[in-house]
Protein backbone atom coordinates (compact mmCIF):
# COMPACT_ATOMS: atom_id res chain seq x y z
CA UNK A 1 0.00 0.00 0.00
CA UNK A 2 1.27 3.61 -0.74
CA UNK A 3 0.00 6.87 0.93
CA UNK A 4 -1.92 9.42 -1.81
CA UNK A 5 -2.56 12.41 -0.88
CA UNK A 6 -5.63 14.30 -2.28
CA UNK A 7 -7.29 17.87 -1.49
CA UNK A 8 -10.12 17.84 0.05
CA UNK A 9 -11.49 21.64 0.09
CA UNK A 10 -12.64 22.39 -3.36
CA UNK A 11 -13.88 26.05 -1.76
CA UNK A 12 -10.27 27.39 -0.54
CA UNK A 13 -10.01 30.95 -1.50
CA UNK A 14 -6.33 32.21 -1.84
CA UNK A 15 -4.50 34.92 -2.75
CA UNK A 16 -0.49 34.61 -3.83
CA UNK A 17 2.05 37.36 -3.83
CA UNK A 18 6.10 36.31 -4.59
CA UNK A 19 5.22 32.67 -4.70
CA UNK A 20 3.59 32.50 -0.82
CA UNK A 21 -0.15 32.02 -0.28
CA UNK A 22 -2.29 33.04 2.06
CA UNK A 23 -5.48 30.57 1.86
CA UNK A 24 -9.08 31.73 3.54
CA UNK A 25 -10.83 27.94 4.40
CA UNK A 26 -14.22 28.38 4.53
CA UNK A 27 -14.88 25.46 6.35
CA UNK A 28 -12.87 26.00 9.42
CA UNK A 29 -12.74 29.88 9.25
CA UNK A 30 -8.97 29.70 9.45
CA UNK A 31 -6.64 31.85 7.51
CA UNK A 32 -3.37 29.99 6.59
CA UNK A 33 -0.30 31.12 4.96
CA UNK A 34 2.04 28.78 3.10
CA UNK A 35 5.83 28.95 1.56
CA UNK A 36 6.44 28.64 -2.20
CA UNK A 37 6.82 25.06 -1.48
CA UNK A 38 3.36 24.63 0.59
CA UNK A 39 1.69 26.38 -3.10
CA UNK A 40 3.24 24.13 -5.62
CA UNK A 41 2.09 20.76 -3.40
CA UNK A 42 -1.43 22.16 -3.22
CA UNK A 43 -0.99 23.05 -6.56
CA UNK A 44 -0.16 19.83 -7.26
CA UNK A 45 -2.87 18.46 -5.58
CA UNK A 46 -5.60 20.32 -7.13
CA UNK A 47 -4.67 19.13 -10.37
CA UNK A 48 -4.32 15.37 -9.26
CA UNK A 49 -3.76 13.28 -5.78
CA UNK A 50 -0.33 12.58 -5.59
CA UNK A 51 2.43 10.62 -3.31
CA UNK A 52 4.92 12.02 -1.61
CA UNK A 53 7.19 10.85 -4.14
CA UNK A 54 5.47 12.26 -7.15
CA UNK A 55 5.39 15.53 -4.90
CA UNK A 56 9.12 15.62 -4.33
CA UNK A 57 9.46 14.37 -8.04
CA UNK A 58 7.41 17.26 -9.29
CA UNK A 59 9.20 20.23 -7.48
CA UNK A 60 12.73 18.55 -8.13
CA UNK A 61 11.66 18.90 -11.65
CA UNK A 62 10.73 22.85 -11.59
CA UNK A 63 14.07 23.55 -10.52
CA UNK A 64 13.07 25.86 -7.64
CA UNK A 65 13.92 23.62 -4.67
CA UNK A 66 17.58 24.00 -3.25
CA UNK A 67 17.43 20.78 -1.01
CA UNK A 68 18.60 17.47 -1.60
CA UNK A 69 16.00 14.76 -2.33
CA UNK A 70 16.06 13.57 1.33
CA UNK A 71 15.59 17.16 2.84
CA UNK A 72 12.90 18.14 0.07
CA UNK A 73 11.19 15.15 1.21
CA UNK A 74 10.98 15.51 4.49
CA UNK A 75 10.09 19.57 4.20
CA UNK A 76 6.73 17.98 2.13
CA UNK A 77 5.76 15.43 4.31
CA UNK A 78 6.33 17.98 7.23
CA UNK A 79 4.26 20.51 5.28
CA UNK A 80 1.10 17.37 4.23
CA UNK A 81 1.03 16.92 8.04
CA UNK A 82 0.20 20.19 8.45
CA UNK A 83 -2.27 20.26 5.87
CA UNK A 84 -3.93 17.21 6.86
CA UNK A 85 -4.08 18.22 10.03
CA UNK A 86 -5.75 21.56 9.09
CA UNK A 87 -8.52 19.88 7.35
CA UNK A 88 -7.26 21.13 3.75
CA UNK A 89 -5.83 17.59 2.45
CA UNK A 90 -6.33 13.97 3.37
CA UNK A 91 -3.86 10.99 2.69
CA UNK A 92 -5.67 7.43 1.33
CA UNK A 93 -4.34 4.08 1.28
CA UNK A 94 -3.99 2.92 -2.33
CA UNK A 95 -2.33 -0.31 -3.41
CA UNK A 96 1.04 0.25 -4.91
CA UNK A 97 2.51 -0.89 -8.49
CA UNK A 98 4.26 -4.25 -6.74
CA UNK A 99 1.03 -5.34 -4.87
CA UNK B 1 -24.61 71.82 15.53
CA UNK B 2 -21.63 70.71 17.69
CA UNK B 3 -20.97 70.38 20.92
CA UNK B 4 -18.77 73.39 21.29
CA UNK B 5 -22.06 75.50 20.14
CA UNK B 6 -23.33 74.61 23.13
CA UNK B 7 -22.60 76.14 26.69
CA UNK B 8 -21.50 74.15 29.43
CA UNK B 9 -24.06 74.23 31.45
CA UNK B 10 -26.63 73.47 28.46
CA UNK B 11 -24.54 70.55 27.38
CA UNK B 12 -24.14 69.02 30.63
CA UNK B 13 -27.93 69.55 31.18
CA UNK B 14 -28.56 67.38 28.31
CA UNK B 15 -25.98 64.91 28.52
CA UNK B 16 -27.03 64.09 32.14
CA UNK B 17 -30.79 63.56 31.12
CA UNK B 18 -31.83 59.87 31.78
CA UNK B 19 -32.34 57.61 29.73
CA UNK B 20 -30.86 58.80 26.58
CA UNK B 21 -28.45 61.65 27.14
CA UNK B 22 -27.24 62.67 23.46
CA UNK B 23 -26.44 61.45 20.01
CA UNK B 24 -23.21 62.03 18.80
CA UNK B 25 -21.98 61.33 15.08
CA UNK B 26 -18.38 60.61 14.89
CA UNK B 27 -17.55 59.43 11.39
CA UNK B 28 -19.89 56.31 10.41
CA UNK B 29 -20.99 55.89 13.77
CA UNK B 30 -23.41 56.96 15.89
CA UNK B 31 -22.85 57.35 19.98
CA UNK B 32 -25.69 57.64 22.20
CA UNK B 33 -23.86 59.31 25.25
CA UNK B 34 -24.69 59.79 28.96
CA UNK B 35 -22.73 61.72 31.49
CA UNK B 36 -23.47 61.91 35.03
CA UNK B 37 -19.88 62.59 36.34
CA UNK B 38 -19.82 66.71 36.15
CA UNK B 39 -15.99 66.94 35.82
CA UNK B 40 -16.17 64.30 32.51
CA UNK B 41 -18.56 66.42 31.26
CA UNK B 42 -16.97 69.52 31.50
CA UNK B 43 -13.41 68.20 29.98
CA UNK B 44 -15.42 66.46 27.22
CA UNK B 45 -16.96 69.88 26.20
CA UNK B 46 -14.27 70.77 25.51
CA UNK B 47 -12.34 68.20 24.00
CA UNK B 48 -14.92 66.90 22.05
CA UNK B 49 -16.39 70.51 20.77
CA UNK B 50 -15.92 69.51 17.31
CA UNK B 51 -18.58 66.84 16.78
CA UNK B 52 -22.37 66.77 15.43
CA UNK B 53 -24.72 66.43 18.47
CA UNK B 54 -28.26 65.84 18.40
CA UNK B 55 -30.94 65.00 21.06
CA UNK B 56 -31.67 61.39 20.80
CA UNK B 57 -33.02 59.38 17.58
CA UNK B 58 -33.27 56.54 15.42
CA UNK B 59 -30.57 53.73 16.32
CA UNK B 60 -26.97 54.69 17.58
CA UNK B 61 -24.14 52.04 17.25
CA UNK B 62 -23.01 52.45 20.57
CA UNK B 63 -24.90 53.00 24.02
CA UNK B 64 -22.55 54.93 26.21
CA UNK B 65 -22.82 56.29 29.73
CA UNK B 66 -20.44 57.22 32.24
CA UNK B 67 -21.87 57.27 35.76
CA UNK B 68 -20.43 57.06 39.79
CA UNK B 69 -20.10 54.21 41.66
CA UNK B 70 -22.65 53.23 44.29
CA UNK B 71 -22.88 53.50 48.10
CA UNK B 72 -19.94 55.23 50.04
CA UNK B 73 -17.74 55.26 46.96
CA UNK B 74 -19.28 58.08 46.29
CA UNK B 75 -17.57 60.48 48.31
CA UNK B 76 -14.62 58.63 49.77
CA UNK B 77 -12.04 57.73 47.00
CA UNK B 78 -14.95 57.91 44.35
CA UNK B 79 -15.56 55.39 42.06
CA UNK B 80 -17.45 55.49 38.30
CA UNK B 81 -18.79 52.86 36.00
CA UNK B 82 -19.09 52.30 32.52
CA UNK B 83 -22.27 51.57 31.15
CA UNK B 84 -22.68 49.89 27.34
CA UNK B 85 -26.74 49.42 26.85
CA UNK B 86 -27.46 50.31 30.45
CA UNK B 87 -25.29 47.13 31.78
CA UNK B 88 -21.80 47.51 33.55
CA UNK B 89 -19.64 45.11 32.16
CA UNK B 90 -16.58 46.09 34.13
CA UNK B 91 -15.53 46.74 37.79
CA UNK B 92 -15.60 50.56 38.59
CA UNK B 93 -12.88 52.56 38.51
CA UNK B 94 -11.35 55.35 40.12
CA UNK B 95 -13.16 58.63 39.22
CA UNK B 96 -10.32 60.86 38.53
CA UNK B 97 -9.67 58.46 35.37
CA UNK B 98 -13.13 59.71 34.02
CA UNK B 99 -11.96 60.21 30.56
CA UNK B 100 -9.84 57.47 30.60
CA UNK B 101 -12.87 55.12 31.02
CA UNK B 102 -14.90 56.81 28.61
CA UNK B 103 -12.53 56.77 25.75
CA UNK B 104 -11.75 53.04 26.37
CA UNK B 105 -15.27 52.23 27.07
CA UNK B 106 -16.29 53.42 23.78
CA UNK B 107 -13.80 52.07 21.90
CA UNK B 108 -14.47 48.72 23.86
CA UNK B 109 -18.33 48.90 22.91
CA UNK B 110 -16.80 49.65 19.38
CA UNK B 111 -15.26 46.53 18.79
CA UNK B 112 -17.85 44.36 20.50
CA UNK B 113 -20.65 45.87 18.19
CA UNK B 114 -19.80 47.38 14.67
CA UNK B 115 -19.16 44.39 12.75
CA UNK B 116 -20.82 46.35 9.71
CA UNK B 117 -17.56 47.21 9.14
CA UNK B 118 -14.19 45.35 9.02
CA UNK B 119 -12.09 47.07 12.19
CA UNK B 120 -8.10 47.19 11.68
CA UNK B 121 -6.08 48.06 14.73
CA UNK B 122 -4.19 50.26 12.92
CA UNK B 123 -3.71 54.42 13.23
CA UNK B 124 -4.34 56.22 9.69
CA UNK B 125 -3.69 59.39 8.05
CA UNK B 126 -4.67 60.88 4.86
CA UNK B 127 -2.81 63.17 2.29
CA UNK B 128 -4.15 63.71 -1.57
CA UNK B 129 -6.94 61.26 -1.53
CA UNK B 130 -4.67 58.31 -0.01
CA UNK B 131 -4.15 57.08 3.50
CA UNK B 132 -1.37 55.38 5.30
CA UNK B 133 -2.31 52.67 7.36
CA UNK B 134 -0.04 52.21 11.01
CA UNK B 135 -1.11 49.12 12.14
CA UNK B 136 1.25 48.43 15.22
CA UNK B 137 1.04 46.36 18.82
CA UNK B 138 1.09 48.46 22.02
CA UNK B 139 4.36 50.09 22.76
CA UNK B 140 5.39 50.28 18.82
CA UNK B 141 4.76 54.32 18.43
CA UNK B 142 1.97 54.27 16.26
CA UNK B 143 -0.17 56.90 18.36
CA UNK B 144 2.96 59.24 18.69
CA UNK B 145 3.83 58.77 15.02
CA UNK B 146 0.20 59.30 14.02
CA UNK B 147 -0.02 62.70 16.15
CA UNK B 148 2.48 63.89 14.74
CA UNK B 149 1.65 63.33 10.97
CA UNK B 150 -1.97 65.08 12.20
CA UNK B 151 0.42 68.19 12.87
CA UNK B 152 2.52 67.93 10.10
CA UNK B 153 -0.40 67.76 7.19
CA UNK B 154 -1.60 65.01 6.94
CA UNK B 155 -5.66 64.58 7.48
CA UNK B 156 -6.17 62.25 11.03
CA UNK B 157 -8.48 59.72 10.24
CA UNK B 158 -8.04 57.88 13.08
CA UNK B 159 -5.45 56.90 15.97
CA UNK B 160 -6.86 53.61 16.92
CA UNK B 161 -9.34 51.98 14.27
CA UNK B 162 -8.92 51.49 10.58
CA UNK B 163 -12.30 51.11 9.42
CA UNK B 164 -12.80 49.50 6.45
CA UNK B 165 -16.41 49.77 4.30
CA UNK B 166 -17.12 46.32 3.55
CA UNK B 167 -18.94 47.65 0.11
CA UNK B 168 -15.37 48.99 -1.35
CA UNK B 169 -12.43 48.85 0.87
CA UNK B 170 -12.73 52.48 1.52
CA UNK B 171 -11.47 53.69 4.84
CA UNK B 172 -14.03 55.55 6.76
CA UNK B 173 -12.55 58.14 9.12
CA UNK B 174 -12.96 58.00 13.08
CA UNK B 175 -11.08 61.44 14.60
CA UNK B 176 -11.31 60.81 18.45
CA UNK B 177 -8.77 62.19 21.19
CA UNK B 178 -5.55 60.72 20.80
CA UNK B 179 -4.31 59.06 24.26
CA UNK B 180 -0.73 60.19 24.38
CA UNK B 181 1.16 58.05 27.34
CA UNK B 182 4.37 58.67 29.19
CA UNK B 183 6.80 59.94 27.84
CA UNK B 184 4.86 60.85 24.39
CA UNK B 185 3.04 63.93 26.39
CA UNK B 186 6.10 65.59 26.45
CA UNK B 187 7.54 64.72 22.78
CA UNK B 188 4.24 65.70 20.94
CA UNK B 189 4.17 69.25 23.35
CA UNK B 190 7.88 69.88 21.81
CA UNK B 191 6.71 68.52 18.66
CA UNK B 192 3.78 70.34 18.05
CA UNK B 193 3.83 73.53 20.32
CA UNK B 194 0.21 74.66 18.98
CA UNK B 195 -1.59 71.16 19.59
CA UNK B 196 -4.76 70.72 22.07
CA UNK B 197 -3.56 68.65 24.90
CA UNK B 198 -6.13 67.91 27.71
CA UNK B 199 -4.64 67.20 31.61
CA UNK B 200 -3.01 64.47 32.13
CA UNK B 201 -3.89 61.12 33.88
CA UNK B 202 -1.80 60.07 36.32
CA UNK B 203 -1.47 55.75 37.68
CA UNK B 204 -3.81 54.82 34.41
CA UNK B 205 -3.35 51.12 33.44
CA UNK B 206 -0.86 52.55 30.85
CA UNK B 207 0.82 54.75 33.02
CA UNK B 208 0.61 58.59 32.60
CA UNK B 209 -2.23 59.59 29.91
CA UNK B 210 -2.88 62.55 28.27
CA UNK B 211 -5.04 63.07 25.13
CA UNK B 212 -4.23 64.83 22.14
CA UNK B 213 -7.44 67.10 20.54
CA UNK B 214 -8.40 65.64 16.65
CA UNK B 215 -7.53 68.29 14.34
CA UNK B 216 -10.80 70.36 13.54
CA UNK B 217 -10.31 69.78 9.81
CA UNK B 218 -10.12 66.25 10.74
CA UNK B 219 -13.25 66.57 12.90
CA UNK B 220 -15.15 68.71 9.72
CA UNK B 221 -13.84 66.54 7.36
CA UNK B 222 -15.15 62.89 8.63
CA UNK B 223 -17.60 62.29 6.32
CA UNK B 224 -15.04 61.54 3.11
CA UNK B 225 -13.48 58.26 2.98
CA UNK B 226 -10.20 57.66 1.11
CA UNK B 227 -8.38 55.02 -0.43
CA UNK B 228 -5.45 53.04 1.09
CA UNK B 229 -2.34 53.72 -0.52
CA UNK B 230 0.41 52.45 2.31
CA UNK B 231 0.88 50.16 4.69
CA UNK B 232 3.54 50.84 7.35
CA UNK B 233 4.16 48.94 10.27
CA UNK B 234 6.01 50.99 12.89
CA UNK B 235 7.96 50.53 15.59
CA UNK B 236 10.21 52.62 18.06
CA UNK B 237 13.38 51.38 19.04
CA UNK B 238 15.23 53.72 21.34
CA UNK B 239 18.27 55.16 19.20
CA UNK B 240 17.95 53.08 16.47
CA UNK B 241 18.51 54.43 13.32
CA UNK B 242 15.79 55.06 10.88
CA UNK B 243 15.28 52.28 8.67
CA UNK B 244 12.21 52.31 5.89
CA UNK B 245 12.10 48.74 4.22
CA UNK B 246 9.53 46.71 2.00
CA UNK B 247 8.07 44.28 3.41
CA UNK B 248 6.48 41.06 2.21
CA UNK B 249 2.91 41.39 1.20
CA UNK B 250 2.08 38.00 2.86
CA UNK B 251 3.46 39.27 5.85
CA UNK B 252 1.75 42.40 5.71
CA UNK B 253 -1.39 40.34 5.35
CA UNK B 254 -0.94 37.95 8.39
CA UNK B 255 0.22 40.93 10.42
CA UNK B 256 -3.13 43.48 9.41
CA UNK B 257 -5.36 40.07 10.01
CA UNK B 258 -3.66 38.85 13.15
CA UNK B 259 -4.19 42.50 14.28
CA UNK B 260 -7.54 43.45 13.36
CA UNK B 261 -10.57 43.57 15.88
CA UNK B 262 -13.43 41.58 13.66
CA UNK B 263 -11.25 39.73 11.28
CA UNK B 264 -12.84 36.42 12.69
CA UNK B 265 -15.97 37.55 12.95
CA UNK B 266 -16.49 38.78 9.47
CA UNK B 267 -15.16 35.16 7.68
CA UNK B 268 -14.72 35.55 3.91
CA UNK B 269 -15.78 39.04 3.86
CA UNK B 270 -12.52 40.04 6.29
CA UNK B 271 -10.23 37.69 4.05
CA UNK B 272 -11.10 39.63 0.84
CA UNK B 273 -10.84 42.86 1.81
CA UNK B 274 -7.54 42.51 3.69
CA UNK B 275 -5.99 40.93 0.41
CA UNK B 276 -7.71 43.88 -1.68
CA UNK B 277 -5.94 46.03 0.72
CA UNK B 278 -2.53 44.59 1.21
CA UNK B 279 -2.79 44.35 -3.15
CA UNK B 280 -3.69 48.47 -3.26
CA UNK B 281 -0.98 49.35 -0.98
CA UNK B 282 3.25 49.78 -0.53
CA UNK B 283 3.76 48.03 2.43
CA UNK B 284 6.79 48.86 4.83
CA UNK B 285 8.37 48.13 8.11
CA UNK B 286 9.57 51.19 9.72
CA UNK B 287 11.89 51.36 12.68
CA UNK B 288 12.76 54.91 14.14
CA UNK B 289 13.88 56.99 17.30
CA UNK B 290 13.48 60.27 16.00
CA UNK B 291 10.00 61.49 15.87
CA UNK B 292 10.47 64.33 13.13
CA UNK B 293 12.86 61.86 11.02
CA UNK B 294 10.26 59.01 11.13
CA UNK B 295 7.57 62.23 9.73
CA UNK B 296 9.70 63.57 6.90
CA UNK B 297 10.42 59.84 6.02
CA UNK B 298 6.83 59.20 5.47
CA UNK B 299 6.16 62.72 3.86
CA UNK B 300 8.46 61.32 1.12
CA UNK B 301 6.00 58.19 0.52
CA UNK B 302 3.59 59.16 -2.41
CA UNK B 303 6.69 60.37 -4.52
CA UNK B 304 8.39 57.47 -4.07
CA UNK B 305 5.33 55.33 -4.95
CA UNK B 306 4.55 57.80 -7.91
CA UNK B 307 8.27 56.98 -8.98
Amino acid sequence: MCEIWCRIDPSLVQVQWAGERILYHPASGETHFLNAVGAQILDRLTEAPASAAVLVQCLADTGQAAESPSALYDQISSILARLDELGIVVVQMEPSSRE
Amino acid sequence: MKIGDLSYEGFYDLVSRRPSGLDLQIGPLRIRLGIDVAVAASLVHRMWRDYPVTLPEGVADVHARLVWGGGVRRWIRPQIRFLVDGQSPFHAFPAHHHLTILEWGINWGIAKRCHHLLMLHSAVVERDGYAILLPAWPGHGKSTLCAALAHSGWRLLSDEFGLLRLEDGALLPFPRLIPLKNESIAVIRSFAPDADIGPRFFRTRKGVVAHLRPPSQSVERMAEPCMPGWLVFPRWVPGSRLRLEPMLKTEAFLMVATNAFNYEVLGRTSFELVARLVEACHCYSLVYSDLAEAVAVLDQLPRVADG
